[in-house]
């Protein structure tokens, strides 16, 4: 009971702040924090890929695509619920994501990130040349959605809220996963991969399953995505995407989980502010990206981490002390 | 016999175009595949390099006259920027991979955008140089003058680089670094002017793949991307690190590419999966890749 | 507590790369709770014929049984689920990880909840119970929070055997497991060696003669990937061969510094 209280009672200030959100900002800023929250799971997703598993994925866009692409699909064709749509983009990535993990799990390092990044090209042209389902290079406008008839979801505030349920629930789900035995068993393979066959594990399997969740997952933030812009196109498989995703991961702090979705609030204001100021906000987006590179390779969140573990340097959780994976070399 | 006859004639002009496309791809895959093979870099700028190949022959060759000069432009502008790229990354090279991918994603991220700064955001079309316009016949069809010449001068240029690497003193001092990085420095050899020498070589093979592109592929935002992840698709193919799988990665996925949309046009980027897939199920480090290299 | 059932037999294994076999037409038994050396020359083949018993690599010819089973083609992770557990001779820990961490992470595997999702770690007391006696076993009990790239080289092969030991083996190799260690460091460790369960089987690969005679009821010999020599510490020493190869060749030093 004391345990549940102590993990739950930080996190009520949390919870509070943002129920009460709709009262207290206008529609447009709830229009962005939605989209942090649901760019800030992607991240969450990519992170348990790049942070805990060691599997540095350029292509995570592949998964954050199908996702969108099936829940507009579900939303255009079948039914306008939401939770139908969410069902089937986690049912469609589960299904792309383990033939594409079945491959990428089999390589290393570079090969990996190529390969990784390859996969969301190959569906980025899919989508752009399968027209008559897709819509092409154009996109396609999605219905909007609805909890059950009658309760439309068309409203900022209500898309907000469903939205903010779906990611609490998705990153309570993360969370849970990295500090499970499964967690410590893929931090395991990330330090040390051939030492976990020695002492047993198949870790092709591990590999795959983590792969497999986080693109689960990535799909669902895609899906909602989709329904909550009414609207999908190519651009939402581009690399840029996947790029974006890794920025949030590398800003926030890989192997923190928390991180990333620091890392996504701060590149999603960062570009919203660029953007409408300044028309390229690419370049900024570059050097900024070069700068944390240089000069805070653990991101924010490693650089928080860096001060705690200086104050206490024996304490060390296995799912946060992660070091900054970004630096570690990856096993080739 | 008879039938595998008429397949050909009846694509032909598919088949040339797959083998142009393969090897403006080498161009590309082979600075790859070299700068990973030395300096364990993936340099995901190349298809930047590229792009900037291809707007300076729209720059200074727009019509078509002073083609020459605007190639020799673009092979010194990619040198230089190869020589900044590896000065760049010097201060992370003992970093893993991913921060040296993510430092030159930032960059690609970067020139891209300067690219589109300076040249815009419209698809230009690049003519041929003058001497090389209009059509030749080849095997009894007739067949733009520049893919010949383009097919000509990257059969020539992989030739070249395969006699530089395979057959002389200097690609042997490269080939033993690739396989030993400290061995080069034991003997006393420069290790960062090779690095920087191998960057800026492999980058003015880009831009150069560029510029002799800009006329059959055209420019546009965007074609750094599409080049650098069909460069990144060959070089998984063929092999990292590998002349030989450069080559036949590139030309395989440009026919790949070229027969897929002429025959398939639905499916072609499926195509293009399954014959990734397909390799990578036989042999994960690539047709020609050495398994230590992966 | 030696007894006669076999539990390693290789027959006529060999390894054979590109220009060199490693490994030449080795036919060798172990016993249950035998203690047996591996000794010879750098370049003999002695990891390699580790690797070939744990399956990190695969053999070129001949067969291998463990307790009774052909394991020829079994894959390393299955080969440690039967109970072959090895240490490195370059320490091959879970650097970013605690000590307890890095135990823990082999005895969930061991205790078959390894790939449970839904459970918060510590939860499983059991594992946490488990990992604590390990470390205690190989006298790391106060460093269980200590980040393994943090602990001392000696320590690190202490936390190495926590590591195998998790699995629960009954077959465990050692790789030069005191290479590096002060005197001091070398002394506690074979002791807490001699400590180990007299059912469990040890393969040493060791350089280091005392700690060869302190632990090995069995030697063999390797030389060129070929076996010398093969029985007790006495008909080795004894063996004509092995003191052809060695005190004739002027590498008794390293054979016998005893």
């Amino acid at each position: 009971m004391n345990a549940v209280a102590t993990a739950w009672l930080p996190r009520i200030p949390a919870v509070a702040v943002l129920a009460a959100l709709p009262l207290l900002v206008s529609d447009f800023r709830l229009g962005v924090v939605t989209e942090i929250l649901i760019f800030g799971l992607l991240a969450a997703s990519l992170d348990l890929l790049v942070g805990f598993s060691g599997l540095p994925s350029l292509g995570h866009a592949t998964y954050f695509g199908v996702g969108g692409y099936a829940a507009a699909l579900v939303a255009r064709d079948l039914t306008g619920n939401v939770l139908a749509g969410l069902v089937v983009a986690a049912v469609v990535t589960l299904v792309v994501a383990l033939v594409t993990g079945f491959l990428a799990v089999r390589t290393r390092g570079v090969y990996f990130l190529m390969l990784t990044l390859a996969f969301a090209q190959l569906l980025f042209s899919l989508v752009q040349t399968w027209t008559p389902v897709t819509g092409g290079s154009n996109g396609m406008s999605v219905p909007s959605v609805d909890v059950w008839p009658g309760t439309s979801l068309d409203s900022t505030g209500r898309f907000y809220l469903f939205t903010v349920v779906t990611v609490g629930l998705c990153y309570l789900l993360l969370r849970r996963l990295v500090d499970s035995p499964f967690g410590r068993s893929i931090v395991g393979i990330r330090e040390n991969e051939a030492r976990m066959r020695s002492v047993g594990y198949a870790t092709l399997r591990y590999k795959l399953a983590a792969f497999t969740v986080a693109g689960v997952v990535g799909g669902l933030s895609g899906g909602l995505f989709a329904q909550y812009q009414r609207f999908i196109s190519p651009g939402n498989v581009a690399f840029q995407i996947s790029a974006l995703a890794l920025i949030m991961v590398i800003v926030g702090g890989v192997g923190t989980l928390y991180g990333p979705a620091i890392g996504a609030a701060a590149v999603i204001l960062l570009r919203d502010e660029l953007s409408r100021r300044y028309e390229h906000w690419e370049l900024i987006l570059g050097i900024v990206f070069a700068l944390f590179v240089y000069f805070l390779p653990g991101g924010l969140g490693g650089g928080a981490q860096r001060l705690r573990s200086r104050r206490a340097p024996m304490v060390a959780s296995h799912s946060e002390a992660a070091p900054p994976a970004i630096t570690q070399e990856i096993d080739l | 016999m008879e039938a595998i006859v008429d397949w050909f004639n009846a694509h032909t002009v598919s088949i040339l175009n797959g083998l142009a496309r393969g090897l403006l791809l080498f161009t590309l895959a082979i600075g790859l595949s070299l700068i990973f093979g030395l300096m364990d870099v993936l340099n995901l700028a190349h298809g930047a390099l590229f792009l900037i190949g291809a707007y300076v022959g729209f720059s200074l060759a727009p019509d078509g006259t002073g083609f020459a000069v605007a190639v020799a432009v673009a092979v010194a502008a990619g040198a230089a920027l190869g020589g900044v790229l590896a000065a760049a990354i010097h201060p992370i090279r003992r970093r893993g991979h991913l921060d040296q991918a993510l430092l030159t994603l930032g960059i690609a991220f970067i020139l891209s955008d300067l690219s589109s700064i300076i040249w815009g955001e419209d698809f230009r079309a690049l003519p041929p140089p003058s001497v090389l316009a209009g059509s030749t016949t080849v095997l009894g069809r007739p067949y733009p003058t520049y893919r010949v010449a383009v097919i000509g001068v990257g059969i020539a240029l992989a030739v070249v680089v395969y006699v530089l690497f395979e057959r002389t003193m200097l690609g042997a001092t490269v080939r033993a670094a690739v396989s030993d990085h400290a061995m080069l420095a034991a003997l006393g050899t420069n290790v960062e002017a090779v690095f920087g020498a191998v960057f800026a070589v492999g980058a003015a093979l880009a831009t150069f793949g560029g510029i002799i592109g800009a006329p059959v592929l055209g420019v546009r935002p965007g074609l750094d991307w599409d080049v650098l992840i069909l460069a990144l698709i060959v070089v998984v193919v063929g092999g990292l690190g590998s002349i030989k799988g450069a080559l036949v990665g590139a030309i395989l996925i440009g026919e790949v590419q070229s027969l897929g949309v002429a025959l398939a046009p639905d499916v072609a980027a499926f195509v293009l999966f399954g014959a990734m897939a397909a390799v990578l199920l036989v042999r994960p480090e690539g047709l020609f890749g050495d398994v230590t290299a992966a | 507590m030696t007894t006669d059932r076999a539990l390693l037999e290789l027959h006529a294994v060999s390894r054979r790369y590109a220009s060199l076999v490693a490994v030449d037409d080795v036919s060798l038994t172990v016993a249950v709770g035998e203690r047996r050396a591996v000794i010879g020359p750098n370049g003999a083949g002695k990891t390699t014929l580790f690797d070939l018993i744990s399956g990190r690599q695969r053999v070129s010819g001949g067969s291998i049984l463990f307790a009774g089973r052909d394991i020829t083609r079994t894959p390393e992770h299955v080969r440690a689920r039967l109970g072959i557990a090895t240490t490195f001779q370059r320490s091959a820990l879970f650097e970013g990880l605690s000590a307890l961490d890095n135990v823990a992470v082999a005895v969930q595997h061991r205790r078959r909840v390894a790939g449970n999702a839904l459970r918060r770690a510590d939860a499983f007391t059991d594992v946490a119970d488990r990992s604590r006696q390990l470390l205690r076993q190989v006298l790391l009990g106060d460093h269980q929070r200590t980040r393994a790239a943090a602990l001392s080289h000696g320590q690190r092969r202490q936390l190495e055997i926590a590591v195998a030991l998790a699995i629960e083996p009954t077959l465990l190799l050692l790789d030069e497991p005191v290479a590096g260690m002060s005197p001091a460091e070398s002394h506690a460790f074979v002791d807490m060696l001699d400590h180990l369960d007299a059912d469990l089987t040890v393969l040493v690969i060791e350089h280091d003669m005392d700690v060869v005679f302190a632990l090995a009821s069995r030697i063999t010999v390797l030389q060129a990937g070929r076996v010398l020599a093969d029985g007790s510490p006495a008909e080795v020493r004894a063996d004509p061969a092995v003191q052809e190869a060695y005190l004739g060749g002027g590498e008794a030093e390293e054979l016998f510094r005893v």
